[in-house]
């Protein structure tokens, strides 16, 4: 994970001018004419979902096709609260992804601690073990995890939903090397002067690693916000279940209500959106964590 | 700990603004350091006198490092017993030593301002927030830090770090300083002017300080007294001067001095007057002065080592030792020149100014003046002495 | 230095005077002590987590790999040992699920990467608004599986979806409905939704390679065209390598697109491995196949992630 991603790109774009002013007029034309062709591929399904989403019914079926939203219309957004419970989902969705993501976090970066500044007893062996969670996702282990949640009368709450994720053992390895990269001369700087491990975790070693935790936490939201197997398996009213198990019931909604069905998906992407925007930087940072350098 | 463990000092006031010598006396008794089949420090006993500057020199590697964390509490010894005032304290925790490190790294957490940075052990101590200010306002502007209170480490200069790490060990008013190559980041010209400031500093505070480096330099113009350190094995402890004079063995001598001394290793042979004896060197044989010889003599050698100061060699048409010159060195007050003798062996000759420099390429002879000679042992490389 | 050097007061903190100096209060042994007990208490809340919902049903699976389910509820399930291991392997079910699975991962993995790089490459260049095109490349990373699978499949709809319309399948059955096209279309979902994340990695590594080179290259006088094949794509293979893995394993836990898309039909053509794991743990109670499927799938991604340790572990230690 390197540090300044998108310092890189503009420099680098700096570069490139100065090596080649200005290319041939054709060159310029024929690369923006193969950019927007990719461009319109790529996000026209985007795009035909928020036009729809403002259409009437009659309209999105009406042939030829409406490709813009002439005479827009809302009502499919509030449809989509009443007819397909978005509201509840949104927030069942918003309240297990929120305390996924903090618990994780959290545990992660104590477990990193740990791992990278306290000795401790067979803490390679343990550490190896938190690897080993990596290959053992929870597509694996469906059977006997919904028979615990049952048997732990969780069976339809949002513990089912939130403690089997409490844990990363993603975030623990990434914390870890994060971590490590604090120099030992602070650690030994820290306990002269009177902090102990508590201390210094909370008042050196993450402030110190604000990028890796920033991508961390982005990477882990945007997980337990799009999970779809595990909360499908151990919900069965709305109260409990999240967004995406909602956009399932939408989409189960009849021909007449397609534009219901598009603003719903709007709706459930859109949190995403937002952090896409927002955290653009953490959220390249959590994505490519481990592939470019690790 | 008890506040009546300080030396020499009554008891804390409140107020504070007292001046109270904090400075506690460090023992190390046949202390040793393993990692694993290696050893970093190896049985080292040293006292160090309360409000004394001891310098532990050695080349990089040879465990001072190590040493100092020993002392601090940040290492546990393999064997052996640390002391701190008198009271050994293997079983204390760094924190409760009351000693303060300065780091070569300096150690100053990026992430606080540099006023955040001084207070940190401060506010470890839960030390009251106008207290804290007083401390730092103080010692910052002894320091002459106080208008870079509100910037990151990023943001100043490293002779300025080096000044803030030294404030956040001062601030706490330690018995103790430890200190870790902390010039060697500096450029020469600071590194010079800080020397004067610490020895300044350490005349002022009167705390004992444990000073590690590698520069022989730093450690003679510093010191109350410097210990060698070669391979984690004490060399030697003393005064600057005798350790420049009566280097304890052929270590010390080539490490000690600047240019450092030669060592040669040669052939004693008899001179023919008389029962005088020579010593046969790579580039010539140079008559040994007799109370030396006595030496020789006694311990029935038939070979030893040889040390003879740069300053102690002189370019002499007369002189008994042949090689040429490979390098000059002009420093301004001074030259340097680098002979090789025949045996192929390199010797370093200082000339004051004045002195007539030869040219490179040039062949030259050379002579000890006065015999200033030092022997070692060839086998043990101990000094020999009368 | 100047004038003044601070005589304040010792800060000695909490030190009181009537502790014991010397061996202090914990001693050696009680420090370390201290320490292995703080280091666990870091670790216990997840160490936690895992026990329960990681190693336990691990060994749970093997174990109920073992057990026959009862044909009516209420049964005690029977001891059988590897013969449902050896008979759920060499079921046809089983192995055409996972020839399925064999298909869409060919189907998936290749044609995405090729794609992300392509755009990657294409949006790695100096031109104005170019900030505009890297987010639209990047935007499938904020639509879940679940919005990709609905929006496709509202598009796919055979009387009212567009994309019916423009491929000439407005009524009849429908693409999803194709036995032919089914898989493939399921895969084309795939990929426009692992697309952002493509793209941004891919988008990552070209940037990690060092401006020195290409422009050493240059100065070789080798073309554009060259210099990408001859200096970038090397560089980049490592995170190409990643890309594969990862969208391996991912094509293998591929089941939201299935679920919505095709429920596994028509008629069992898109019944990848884990839809048909889940179909027989939650749709037919089978826990005893579920259990064995899953040990199948945990030795495939075991395998797959094992290759992606093994270089990724090369890479650190010997590559930087
Ligand atoms: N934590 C450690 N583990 C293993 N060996 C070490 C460790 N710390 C120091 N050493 C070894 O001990 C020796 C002395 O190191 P050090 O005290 O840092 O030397 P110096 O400070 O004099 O350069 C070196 O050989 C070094 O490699
Ligand atoms: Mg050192």
């Amino acid at each position: 994970m390197d540090g300044e991603r998108s310092g890189d790109v503009e420099r680098r774009g700096d570069v490139e001018r100065r090596r080649r002013p200005v290319g041939p007029l054709v060159r310029r034309i024929l690369r923006y004419t193969l950019l927007v062709v990719a461009a319109v591929v790529v996000a026209f399904p985007i795009y035909i979902t928020v036009v729809n989403a403002l259409l009437s019914p009659q309209q999105i079926a009406a042939r030829p096709p409406t490709l813009f939203p002439v005479h827009p219309q809302w009502g499919a957004f509030r449809s989509a609260f009443t007819l397909g419970n978005l509201g509840i989902f949104l927030r069942n969705s918003l309240l297990v992804t929120v305390a996924i993501t903090v618990a994780e976090v959290a545990t992660s970066a104590l477990a990193g601690y740990a791992f990278a500044f306290i000795r401790f007893p067979f803490s390679r062996t343990v550490f190896v073990l938190f690897l080993a969670t990596l290959m053992i996702p929870m597509e694996v282990t469906l059977v006997p995890n919904r028979e615990t949640i049952v048997a732990l009368g969780w069976f339809n709450s949002f513990p089912a939903l939130i403690v089997p994720f409490l844990a990363s053992g993603f975030g623990t390895f990434l914390f870890r090397q994060s971590f490590r990269g604090v120099p030992r001369d602070l650690h030994d700087a820290a306990r002269l002067d009177g902090y102990g491990h508590w201390r210094f975790l909370t008042r050196v070693v993450l402030p110190l690693n604000r990028p890796a935790i920033g991508a961390f936490t982005v990477f882990a939201f945007l997980g337990a916000w799009n999970q779809y197997l595990w909360p499908l398996i151990v919900t069965e009213t709305n109260g409990v279940r999240t967004v995406q198990i909602g956009l399932r019931q939408l989409q189960a909604l009849s021909i007449n209500q397609t534009n219901v069905i598009f603003a719903g998906t709007v709706l459930a992407a859109l949190p995403i959106f937002v952090i896409l925007i927002v955290f653009q930087k953490q959220l390249v940072r959590g994505l490519t964590a481990g592939a470019v350098k690790g | 700990m008890t506040a009546s463990a300080v030396t020499g000092g009554p008891t804390v006031s409140p107020a504070g603004g007292l001046e109270l010598p904090r400075s506690a006396s460090v023992g190390l008794e046949g202390v040793t350091k393993r990692y694993g089949d290696a050893t970093a420090v190896d049985s080292l006993t040293l006292e160090i006198t309360a409000g004394e500057f001891l310098v532990l020199l050695g080349p990089s590697g040879c465990g001072k490092t190590t040493a100092l964390r020993l002392v601090a509490g940040l290492e546990e010894p393999t064997a052996g017993l640390i002391r701190i005032d008198g009271e050994v304290v293997n079983e204390l925790d760094a924190k409760d030593r009351d000693v303060a490190m300065v780091f070569q790294s300096y150690a100053l957490y990026p992430h606080l301002n540099v006023r955040r940075n001084i207070e940190f052990p401060l506010r470890a101590r839960h030390v009251a927030a106008e207290e804290r200010d007083r401390l730092v306002a103080e010692v910052s502007a002894s320091l002459r830090i106080g208008d870079l209170l509100d910037r990151r480490p990023a943001q100043i200069s490293g002779g300025q770090r080096q000044r803030v790490a030294l404030a956040r060990a001062i601030v706490r008013r330690p018995r103790v300083f430890l200190m870790d190559e902390p010039l060697s980041n500096l450029d020469a010209q600071l590194r010079t002017e800080m020397r004067a400031e610490l020895v300044e500093l350490h005349e002022r505070l009167g705390t004992t300080i444990l000073y590690v480096t590698h520069d022989q330099v730093e450690a003679m113009t510093m010191g109350d007294r410097i210990a060698i350190l070669y391979r984690g094995v004490l060399q030697q402890v003393g005064v600057p001067q005798e350790v420049h004079d009566r280097p304890a063995n052929a270590f010390v001598a080539g490490f000690i001095g600047s240019p450092p001394m030669n060592i040669l290793r040669g052939e004693l042979a008899a001179t023919g007057i008389a029962d005088g004896l020579q010593v046969v060197l790579p580039g010539g044989a140079v008559p040994l002065p007799e109370p030396l010889a006595a030496v020789a003599r006694r311990r029935g050698l038939t070979s030893l080592i040889v040390g003879v100061r740069p300053e102690h060699v002189a370019v002499d048409p007369a002189g008994t030792l042949s090689g040429s010159v490979t390098m000059v060195e002009a420093l301004g007050h001074e030259n340097h020149v680098a002979c090789r003798l025949e045996g192929g062996k390199l010797i370093m000759v200082r000339l004051a100014t004045g002195e007539p420099v030869p040219r490179p390429g040039e062949r030259v002879t050379l002579s000890f003046p006065g015999g200033r000679l030092q022997l070692f042992d060839p086998v043990t490389e101990e000094r020999l002495d009368g | 230095m100047a004038d003044r050097v601070p005589v304040s007061a010792p800060v000695s903190g909490d030190r009181t005077p009537g502790r014991p100096a010397g061996p202090g209060r914990f001693g050696r042994l009680g420090r370390s002590l201290r320490e292995a007990v703080l280091g666990y208490l870091f670790i216990l809340p997840a160490l936690a987590v895992f026990a329960v919902f990681v190693f336990y049903p691990l060994v749970k699976t093997v174990i109920l790999g073992f057990y026959r389910t009862p044909p009516f509820p209420n049964l005690p399930s029977r001891f059988v040992g590897l013969s449902q291991y050896r008979s759920v392997i060499s079921s046809t079910a089983f192995l055409e699920s996972l020839w399925r699975t064999v298909l869409f991962v060919v189907f998936t993995v290749p044609i995405g990467l090729v794609l992300g790089l392509g755009l990657a490459v294409l949006a790695n260049q100096r031109l104005g608004g170019i900030q505009i095109f890297r987010t639209i490349f990047s935007s499938t990373v904020a639509t879940s599986v679940a919005v990709a699978s609905v929006i496709f499949y509202t598009l796919l709809n055979p009387e009212v979806g567009l994309f019916s319309y423009w491929l000439g399948h407005q009524g009849g059955a429908g693409i999803l409905n194709n036995p032919t096209l089914a898989l493939p279309a399921v895969s084309v979902v795939t990929i426009w939704q692992n697309l952002g994340f493509t793209f941004i990695l891919m988008s990552a590594a070209l940037q990690g390679v060092p401006d020195e080179l290409l422009e050493a290259a240059r100065i070789d006088g080798s073309s554009q065209w060259h210099r990408f094949w001859r200096v970038t794509l090397p560089l980049l293979s490592p995170t190409v390598f990643f890309a594969v893995v990862v969208g391996t394993i991912g094509a293998f836990q591929a089941f939201g697109q299935i679920d919505l898309l095709t429920q596994g039909g028509p008629n069992n053509h898109t019944d990848v491995l884990i839809y048909y794991l889940y179909q027989q743990a939650f749709l037919f109670n089978d826990t005893g196949v579920a259990a064995v499927l899953s040990v199948v799938l945990f030795v495939i991604l075991l395998i797959l992630t094992f290759v992606q340790f093994r270089f990724f572990e090369r890479r650190v230690f010997y590559g930087r």
